[in-house]
């Protein structure tokens, strides 16, 4: 294939404006005559609402309105899969953060007043913290129909058999921290009515088209007079996939009739935003004398928090991905997914696979020591390719990355010249190590989902072209993708190509930004739409200036038709007379598996991205301080359409994936969120960051566009595991439970 | 933030005269701790002084072998200074990794002093210093060493009234060496978990003539270890001696930190942090 646009490193239309804070994001827009709203939320985890009166609220000097369960005209709840979480709790709060009342004032300072003048009597009802407990009859019930969410099985093969005819077998617990997105931007927008009727929900969101759903029903408004807008977003991660704060702003919007501005602050945000699900994971696997996997038994129990969200089908991810990238014949895997009176966990980055990557990362480590084997070999030995079972025993036939990846990260200097690197630490009481690790993530949204892309592309009068898709730009550089993509087909220049996301009233649903699967859906789609644009113009013009279809050629900066040349705006001109377009949709719907996995919902995925990790570590083994000096990622994304907006993803996803092994977690105590700011909630700083070099290893996915995949999440994954077993490597410490942090690893040092 | 009265005073003693009618108004210098205390809840002064409307308090400067640093001299401003860097490497580490930039650009030297937390990063370096802070009031002024001005966690022993105006310190004798070392979870914006400064000046023989060691995050305020100074004292440093030290040094933490939460850590990492501390002091022990 020869590509014009397509891999080549162009920088982001987005870059500039959002350097120079010239960029808007939906929390940074403000109106005339404009209310300030703020939440009212239970400071206890648990408990019943025995009574609530905003009579002093209502009359406090500069409040407009104050709203509670009685004032939520639809359907008083949300939930992407089951709708179990209240928009306004009614009878009860389940944890700390639940909203119970939310209002709209003046100002930002009468509302805060007046939140405090809401008299709320709770009567306090038992905790259920730890989820082992929950998932007890005797526990005190969070729901009514009790406290599992999800229990799914699968076995196939047959494991205790391969489990007897093992050399070696490594049984092992793991246990994950809960981590927030800690984006840039909190959850916050404004709502206002137009003179058509419709509500405008400006706020920034992962799925608009989902949230208008979600906004109707609460409201019981018609579909078509909510609108949702929701690019640019300040960052999502996961963190605004499910409902954040659109039902409030629309709600206040509603009852006032006036522009209403709601934005969380960040102590706000940590306690009551979606965290990445804390797993207890429990792994017995057992391979061959010469490290061939043969059996591979695991139980996850995740702690969802007071509400379901996306948990069940976090867990069914977590299950499918559970070997990692690695071929086992036998495996047996049982899943729970818990309500806790935890803060709520839901879609982060990873979807379930990091938790099981790390466990699985490690045992792998742990067999090759066992058995003696080079800790690449034994990988690649197991390395996934088209044509094996995935761990839930379902054929994978598409391109499988696992081996070719893994290969790559082998060539690295980092992993080939390791010990030299290890050599000379900067202090004699310090200890370097590398570590390796590799990962595969499912793209997309699995079997029974739907799962689409759509999208429109026109010919603007300008001459320059607009292409409109749902998924909104929520940082990851979908947009610049999106150009580069349009312009190969068009011929034209990616400067001619003006890219529009996230609208409902403007674009086309085309799915969720998340799941890795914007630029695999949308970007089939915007090649349907902008192979009929090219067909349109090349008829148009071969009618009016009557010359062969055949001759009309869209070029980079002018169309040839026959002898004559025109430029874009000439192209537009004759084109688009009198009323005429040239405008066409298009639409892709993924391939999905032939088969369900028996027993559990959605499963499988069928397109998946690999990434592997190469981590440098020097520990000090007095202090258990860990400092990443280095870090080699090598990333299958299928055809790489932009390589800038690839590296950046490779380099956020590590700096994402350090922090989840080293610092990040918020803390919670009966409840209680202890994490509430930056300045205990650890992320890791620019100075904290090592040179990260990413390789690029296209294993090309047919049903991609141009070959692409999907790797917003995979990149995150695999640098978890090779960071804690670069630890290993360099003090025998065998971390298994996140996050590494000094008390741990010198706890371990003593132990050691 | 509860609503509080903000005054910014012309002069030095426009302020002295509100603190004497006031003595519950707060002093704004950097507000980078006041600030997040103020949002927390945790304070809710009914009169807030801004300091940063009179240059005069921001300076540092060289008189009579003694350097004198304003109150309001920012953290960069104290890391940058070639005087300091010179003369108190110790206290341009310290100031250097504070916070981040934008924090070093706003935090000042006499708010943290102040604020008397037992993390603030430039405590230890002006104890091993053997700074004093000169405190002012309406009805005069006072000096006292820095140790005698930290009473507990946040306390500090200022009278109803008085205000750290500056911090001074004697040169350190020509052969002096010092630094300082911080433990923290990450390498900017992180609050000391440890931190330990040391001042040590040796005669022409090798022999330790002055030793201040000074220990941060370990107790309820940054204080002088001063059975691990007498390990060194009049010895020659060898690797024995500064052994001798190092085992003082985690006894005195130990003890100091009792049955803490955090002690079962801090009192093992007391160790890595006090040998980077000499590894940089006397860097030529650690050569192969």
């Amino acid at each position: 294939m020869n590509l014009r646009w397509i891999g080549k490193p162009i920088p982001r239309q987005d870059a500039w404006t959002k350097v120079t804070g010239e960029a808007r994001y939906m929390s940074d827009l403000s109106m005339p005559n404009m209310l300030w709203g703020r939440v009212l939320r239970s400071p206890h985890p648990h408990a019943l609402i025995k009574s609530l009166d905003i009579s002093e609220a209502v009359a406090c000097p500069g409040v407009v309105t104050v709203l509670t369960h009685h004032d939520v005209p639809g359907l008083n709840a949300y939930g992407i899969v089951v709708q179990d979480q209240p928009v306004l709790c009614s009878d009860k709060v389940r944890f700390v953060g639940d909203a119970v009342a939310v209002l709209a004032a003046e100002s930002k300072e009468a509302a805060a007043h007046a939140l405090e003048l809401i008299k709320v009597e709770y009567e306090l009802l038992p905790g259920v913290f730890d989820p082992e407990v929950a998932m007890q009859q005797s526990s005190p019930a969070i729901h009514a129909k009790g406290n599992v969410l999800r229990h799914s099985k699968v076995h196939h093969g047959d494991v205790e058999a391969a489990f007897a005819d093992s050399a070696v077998v490594v049984e092992r617990e793991y246990r994950t921290s809960r981590p927030i997105s800690a984006f840039l931007e909190t959850e916050g927008g404004m709502a206002m009515f137009g003179a058509d009727g419709v509500l405008t929900v400006y706020c920034g969101a992962q799925y608009p088209d989902r949230d208008v759903i979600q906004v109707a029903r609460a409201l019981g408004l018609e579909r078509d007079k909510v609108r949702m807008v929701s690019s640019l977003v300040g960052g999502g991660f996961g963190g605004k996939d499910e409902i954040t704060v659109q039902i409030y702003l629309a709600l206040l919007a509603l009852n006032t009739k006036r522009p209403v501005k709601l934005v969380l602050s960040r102590e706000e945000s940590m306690v009551t935003g979606w965290k990445k699900h804390p797993m207890i994971v429990r792994m017995k696997t057992g391979a061959s004398i010469d490290g061939t996997l043969l059996a591979h038994e695991v139980s996850i129990i995740s702690d969802t928090g007071a509400y379901a969200s996306l948990g069940g089908t976090i867990l069914h991810s977590a299950m499918e991905h559970c070997s990692g990238p690695y071929r086992v014949p036998n495996v047996k895997v049982e899943g729970h997914c818990v309500y806790t009176n935890n803060s709520i966990s839901g879609a982060m980055r990873g979807f379930g696979v990091n938790q099981v990557t790390f466990a699985m990362e490690t045992q792998m480590d742990i067999l090759a020591e066992e058995l003696g084997l080079d800790r690449l070999d034994i990988r690649l030995k197991n390395g996934l390719k088209d044509g094996d079972k995935g761990a839930l025993g379902s054929l994978l036939v598409t391109a499988m990355g696992p081996v070719q990846t893994l290969q790559a990260a082998g060539q690295t200097e980092l992993w080939s010249q390791r010990e030299t690197y290890k050599a000379e630490p900067s202090r004699p009481w310090k200890k370097r190590g590398v570590g390796l690790a590799a990962a595969i993530k499912g793209c997309g949204l699995g079997f029974r989902m739907p799962d689409f892309g759509a999208a429109s592309v026109e010919l603007l009068p300008s001459g320059f072209f607009r292409v409109r898709v749902g998924c909104p730009e929520i940082g990851q550089g979908n947009t610049i993708a999106f150009a580069q993509m349009a312009a190969e087909v068009l011929g034209c220049s990616v400067d001619q190509v003006e890219v529009v996301t996230g609208d409902t009233g403007e674009t086309p649903d085309s799915g969720t930004s998340t799941a890795s699967r914007s630029i695999y859906v949308a970007g089939n789609a915007i090649i349907d739409a902008a192979t009929k644009v090219v067909e349109l113009v090349e008829q148009g013009i071969s009618a009016r200036l009557v010359v062969d279809v055949e001759e009309v050629e869209l070029g980079e900066a002018e169309v040839r038709a026959g002898d004559a040349i025109l430029s874009y705006l000439d192209v537009a001109a004759l084109l688009l007379q009198n009323g005429q377009t040239c405008y066409a949709s298009g639409r892709f719907d993924a391939p999905k598996a032939t088969e369900e996995v028996p027993s559990v919902y959605g499963l499988p995925h069928l397109v998946f991205g690999t990434n592997a990790h190469v981590a440098l570590v020097e520990v000090d083994t007095m202090t258990g301080q860990v400092e990443v000096l280095r870090i080699s990622a090598v990333s299958d994304a299928g055809r790489v359409i932009n390589l800038q907006g690839l590296e950046g993803q490779s380099e956020g996803g590590a700096v994402m994936g350090m922090g989840y092994a080293l610092t990040e977690d918020i803390i919670i105590d009966q409840g209680m969120v202890r994490t509430l700011n930056f300045n205990n909630y650890i992320i890791p700083t620019a100075m904290d960051t090592p040179p990260i070099s990413t390789t690029v290893v296209e294993v090309v996915e047919k049903t991609g566009p141009f070959g692409a995949k999907g790797v917003g999440e995979v990149v995150c994954i695999s640098i978890t595991p090779a960071i804690t077993n670069a630890i290993y490597d360099a003090v025998k410490v065998r971390v298994t439970e996140l996050p590494a942090t000094i008390e741990r690893v010198l706890a371990g040092l003593q132990d050691g | 933030m509860n609503r509080c009265n903000f005054v910014s005073p012309r002069a030095m003693s426009e302020v002295l005269d509100i603190l004497a009618a006031d003595p519950e108004a707060k002093l704004l210098a950097g507000g980078t701790d006041l600030i997040v205390q103020m949002r927390e809840g945790r304070v809710s002064p009914r009169t807030l002084v801004d300091l940063s409307r009179f240059g005069e308090l921001s300076y540092i400067k060289l008189r009579h072998d003694t350097l004198h640093v304003g109150c309001m001299t920012t953290f960069n401003q104290v890391a940058r200074n070639p005087l300091v860097v010179r003369h108190a490497p110790a206290l341009a580490q310290a100031a250097r990794q504070v916070g981040s930039v934008q924090i070093r650009n706003q935090g000042t030297i006499g708010g943290n002093l102040a604020n008397a937390s037992p993390a603030a990063d430039s405590i230890p370096p002006l104890i091993a210093l053997g700074a004093k802070a000169q405190v002012v009031s309406r009805d005069g002024s006072r000096s006292l060493a820095i140790e005698d001005l930290l009473a507990g966690v946040g306390i500090n022993t200022l009278l109803p009234g008085e205000m750290i105006a500056e911090i001074n310190f004697s040169l350190p004798a020509p052969r002096a060496r010092s630094a300082f070392v911080k433990l923290g979870r990450r390498k900017a914006m992180a609050i000391a978990r440890i931190s330990m400064a040391g001042l040590l000046v040796l005669s022409a023989d090798g022999l330790v003539t002055e030793a201040r060691l000074a220990l941060g995050a370990v107790g309820a305020t940054v204080f002088r270890a001063l059975e691990a100074e007498a390990a060194l004292l009049h010895k020659p440093l060898d690797r024995a001696v500064v052994a001798a030290c190092l085992q003082a040094v985690q006894d005195t933490v130990a003890q100091k930190l009792g049955r803490r939460a955090s002690a079962t850590y801090k009192r093992e990492a007391i160790r890595g942090v006090a040998e980077e501390l000499f590894f940089q002091l006397v860097p030529e022990l650690s050569a192969p």
